[in-house]
């Protein structure tokens, strides 16, 4: 058997509790309310909790005008769950943001094709391609 | 006296004349070497190859990795097994747990430093990552990626460019102690020292000692050559001396740094610290313990005898002098230097070091993609960081899978079978793996790319895809007669089914999933050959395709890349993306110069794309890829197609899982028979590749305009047993599509009902 120091033992004495009190059978539900609402505003789904903070520096990086930095952010989040039709929402407005358009309608189309019964989703996708067609 | 006076007159005028000659002849000399000097010191100092890195590892709760994955790309990325991990590129194991320390990089998105993570594991997937500083859970922990290829210049010499300020003092104390203790304070030569070597191989009868600085190092090996004639020796010492009047100490000693031979692998020729200490150790120079700093300066002396790789033991006593070297003079104490002498260098297991090492194939895709943007020079000189879509524990895996089945194909043959694979994310595009040979060498025939073959069947779900994208259900009762037509040279053609039987009138989903030739043939000519190849570029095939009906069984030829690119198309649910290998690229200051955006464009809509994947999957459920149960037991939702060539010169598989996309191809270079369907020969590669992948259950959820009806359909195989089977069908709208293409041309049908009453006539047939 292993030795570990100290502190790790501690730790996983600690992480075990963790996951006895949540339960491990979904991870999901565990965090989000951990997490302000307000700064991540229409990304906020149970679903995309296990990108949380790359969404998250993704919206930082938008705001800055970094739309590589963003962008790059983003599809780390979809490569890890590429059915979340938020992300690539957000992606779409990425693209807004650089004023590639097309591109804007192609990534909305995406994000309502994995929207299902979501309405809000497929609402803000609705508006955000009525933008798009205007500027294009 | 008057006589004297002339033989002095004369000597003098003589040595005068010598010196006068010698200054003038030095002169030149000095001011050649100055030029020499200016021009390759001051301009493109050294080249430094582009690196290309695979992706770097993301860990993250829900992420389908085992742990054993996990340990073998954490030593392939030179990660140390260390209880406790304490410093960077360290990790250990406890139970379902893995700790570990991560080194600090600079990714796409900027630089990470060093975290300290547990990841643990439920089975194969991460259930969650904590990090071990704060003791919060996190999102994800991601790695360095590792190297898996540099493009080196026509000399061979790979380095990593590192500058003064990189340079630890430990590294430059060890490296003076050992190699010129007076450098800070000589001009370039080192009068004593050359005194002092002379007395001590003078008095040893043999050379023990060299008097050369470390300028006079770097003069040698960067300059001159390895000529050992007074003449160079002269040239050594005067460009010595230029140097250190032109350039101040800390410019000499990172050049030295930079250009300092320390090893060869292959055609390699490995220079410069930073390069070495990664090398050796997987290390920055900065995170290198004394022990490691001082076996790295041991090197010096001889790369090819004091590696420790091949030699870790002589390596080992050679690191031990340094150290006693460092000690005499006082630069450690004593409790350092035991600790660095005990310190145990865990052994390399060069096995591990070189599986999974066969990227040629795929850097060869890498390079091609680069020499869109960058010239060969701007690779192998201006230090590029590539950064690659190459998953390396998929990559071993995989083309282990391959090369295994395939000297298992050949064990019954007399010729060798080649054979190439792609291998990708269904969503992104990423090529995840690529092969094109079994054991591919630098300048190989790169066949996944290259390789033009005819694509058989694997053409047939664009067929099908026309036709639902007509109006066509799963459930349209389609004809498996036969049928006449015209080759384009006017002579009649005939196709035929595999089993040269014809199976009467078989559901449009049963022509796809039993690869019925006459069915879609039949099919083909009803929808228009030019809406068939309409379909074909809008999957993403670019190449021009000639309009005969036997493109309807796959008569044009695409490599195995471009056979990818229509089934992510399918895979991805009517949303293209083009197939990626890079997704970005740092400049040599790690600023970002290209980055490859995810893009998409629709050409499908996702209903008509979900019908076509839920045929395919039928085609490993029950038809033509039944045979992937072997691989696949406890997960049949896997789609693909088969694709066999006429005379058996083409065998095919291609086809996706939740997460996985993958294209394989087996035949001989020169197009004769491999005697292997589509289902004896690649499908097999295929499942055996894909079943060691981890793969994802999770599937696209069905659109809202689909509704799932029950349908018993025709028997296809009469041998199969005699009770029709029902199963839901997938279908458009409420079951009534409102057009019926078929109608029109008088053949077969599309809606539920029609279908349904053709079904009966079909059983019928069947009583008949």
């Amino acid at each position: 058997m292993m030795q570990l120091p100290a502190t790790n033992i501690s730790f996983i004495l600690m992480a075990f509790t963790a996951l006895l009190v949540t339960g491990c059978a979904d991870m999901q539900q565990g965090v989000p309310q951990a997490v302000p609402q307000k700064e991540i505003s229409y990304s906020v789904t149970a679903k995309n909790y296990t990108s949380l903070s790359l969404v998250k520096k993704s919206k930082k990086a938008l705001k800055a005008g970094d739309f590589d930095l963003a962008e790059s952010l983003l599809e780390r989040a979809i490569r890890k769950n590429p059915y979340n039709g938020w992300l690539w929402l957000d992606l779409a407005i990425v693209s807004y943001e650089r004023g590639d358009y097309d591109q804007t309608l192609q990534l909305c189309k995406k994000s309502i094709s994995l929207a299902q019964n979501d309405r809000d989703l497929q609402k803000k996708n609705q508006q955000l391609m009525q933008q798009a067609y205007k500027k294009e | 006296m008057k006589k004297r006076l002339t033989i002095w007159t004369l000597l003098l005028s003589i040595t005068a004349a010598v010196a006068g000659i010698s200054a003038i002849v030095l002169y030149d000399r000095v001011t050649t070497l100055n030029k020499e000097i200016t021009r390759r010191f001051d301009k493109d100092r050294w080249q430094i190859p582009a690196r290309v890195f695979a992706r770097p590892l993301e860990l993250y709760p829900g992420k389908n990795i085992s742990l054993a994955d996990l340990i073998t790309e954490l030593r392939q990325g030179g990660y140390r097994h260390k209880n406790p991990p304490l410093s960077a590129g360290e990790y250990a194991t406890q139970g379902n747990l893995v700790f570990l320390k991560t080194r600090e990089f600079n990714f796409l998105d900027g630089n990470q430093g060093s975290k300290e993570c547990a990841i643990q594991f439920d089975k194969n997937t991460i259930a969650k990552t904590y990090d071990i500083t704060t003791q919060q859970p996190i999102d994800e922990c991601r790695l360095d990626p590792i190297t898996i290829g540099s493009f080196l210049p026509e000399t061979g010499e790979d380095r990593i460019l590192l500058k003064y300020e990189d340079l630890p003092q430990q590294f430059i104390d060890t490296l003076l102690a050992v190699e010129d203790k007076t450098f800070f304070s000589h001009i370039g030569i080192d009068p004593k020292g050359i005194l002092r070597a002379l007395y001590l191989n003078f008095r040893a009868g043999k050379a023990v000692a060299g008097g050369s600085t470390l300028t006079q190092q770097l003069v040698k090996n960067y300059f001159l050559s390895n000529e050992r004639t007074l003449r160079r020796k002269l040239d050594e010492a005067i460009m010595a001396l230029i140097l250190e009047q032109k350039y101040d100490k800390e410019e000499i000693l990172a050049a030295y740094c930079n250009e300092i031979f320390l090893g060869q692998k292959g055609k390699r020729a490995l220079h410069g610290f930073a390069l070495a200490s990664q090398f050796y150790f997987h290390k920055k120079l900065t995170q290198l313990n004394l022990a490691e700093t001082s076996m790295l300066v041991g090197i010096i002396k001889g790369p090819s005898i004091y590696n420790p790789i091949q030699f870790l033991e002589r390596s080992q006593t050679r690191k031990n002098i340094v150290l006693q070297i460092l000690f005499n003079d006082n630069i450690i104490d004593e409790q350092q230097y035991r600790q660095a002498l005990d310190y145990g260098f865990p052994t390399i297991n060069k096995n591990a070091l070189s599986q999974g090492s066969n990227y040629v194939s795929f850097i060869d895709f890498v390079q091609r993609r680069l020499r869109q943007s960058y010239s060969k020079q701007d690779l192998t000189s201006q230090g590029l960081l590539i950064f690659s879509t190459l998953d390396p524990v998929i990559h071993t895996k995989a083309h282990s899978q391959f090369q295994a089945t395939v000297t298992e194909k050949n064990k019954s043959k007399k010729k060798r079978l080649q054979g190439a694979y792609v291998i990708g994310n269904r969503h992104t595009g990423e090529v995840v793996s690529l092969m094109g040979g079994i054991h591919p060498r630098i300048g190989d025939f790169n066949r996944a790319i290259d390789a033009q073959r005819q694509i058989g069947s694997l053409i047939k779900p664009a067929v099908y895809l026309t036709a639902l994208n007509s109006g066509y259900s799963l459930a349209s009762i389609i004809s498996d007669h036969s049928v006449t037509l015209e080759d384009p040279s006017g002579k009649s053609w005939q196709p035929q089914n595999y089993d040269k039987t014809e199976h009467g009138n078989v559901m449009l989903y049963q022509g796809l999933a039993y690869s019925l030739n006459l069915a879609t043939v039949n099919l083909g000519l009803q929808v228009g050959l030019t809406n068939v190849v309409d379909t074909v570029k809008k999957l993403g095939v670019t190449k021009n395709i000639a309009l005969y009906p036997s493109i309807l069984l796959g008569s044009i030829e695409l490599s195995p890349l471009q056979v990818m690119q229509m089934y992510q198309s399918i895979a991805a649910s009517g949303f293209q993306t083009p197939l990626r290998a890079i997704r970005g690229v740092l400049n040599q200051e790690k600023v970002p110069i290209q980055r490859n955006r995810l893009s998409v464009e629709q050409h499908f809509t996702t209903s008509e794309m979900f019908l076509l994947q839920f045929a395919l999957q039928e085609a490993v459920r029950v038809g033509t890829g039944k045979g992937l149960h072997n691989h696949f037991p406890e997960y049949q939702r896997v789609a693909g197609k088969t694709g066999t060539t006429d005379g058996y010169r083409d065998s095919w598989f291609a086809g996706f899982t939740g997460e996985m996309l993958g294209v394989v191809w087996l035949g001989y270079d020169d197009n004769t028979s491999t005697g292997l369907t589509g289902a004896s020969g690649a499908m097999d590669a295929w499942g055996s590749i894909i079943k060691t992948l981890p793969y994802s259950k999770v599937e696209p959820d069905t659109p809202s305009n689909i509704h799932w009806r029950k349908i018993t359909p025709p028997k296809v195989k009469p041998s199969t047993n005699s009770v029709n089977q029902s199963l839901y069908l997938p279908m458009l709208g409420k079951g009534n599509t409102n057009h019926t293409p078929s109608q029109k041309k008088g053949k077969g049908s599309n809606s539920l009902q029609d279908s349904v009453e053709s079904l009966f006539d079909s059983i019928l047939q069947i009583f008949n």
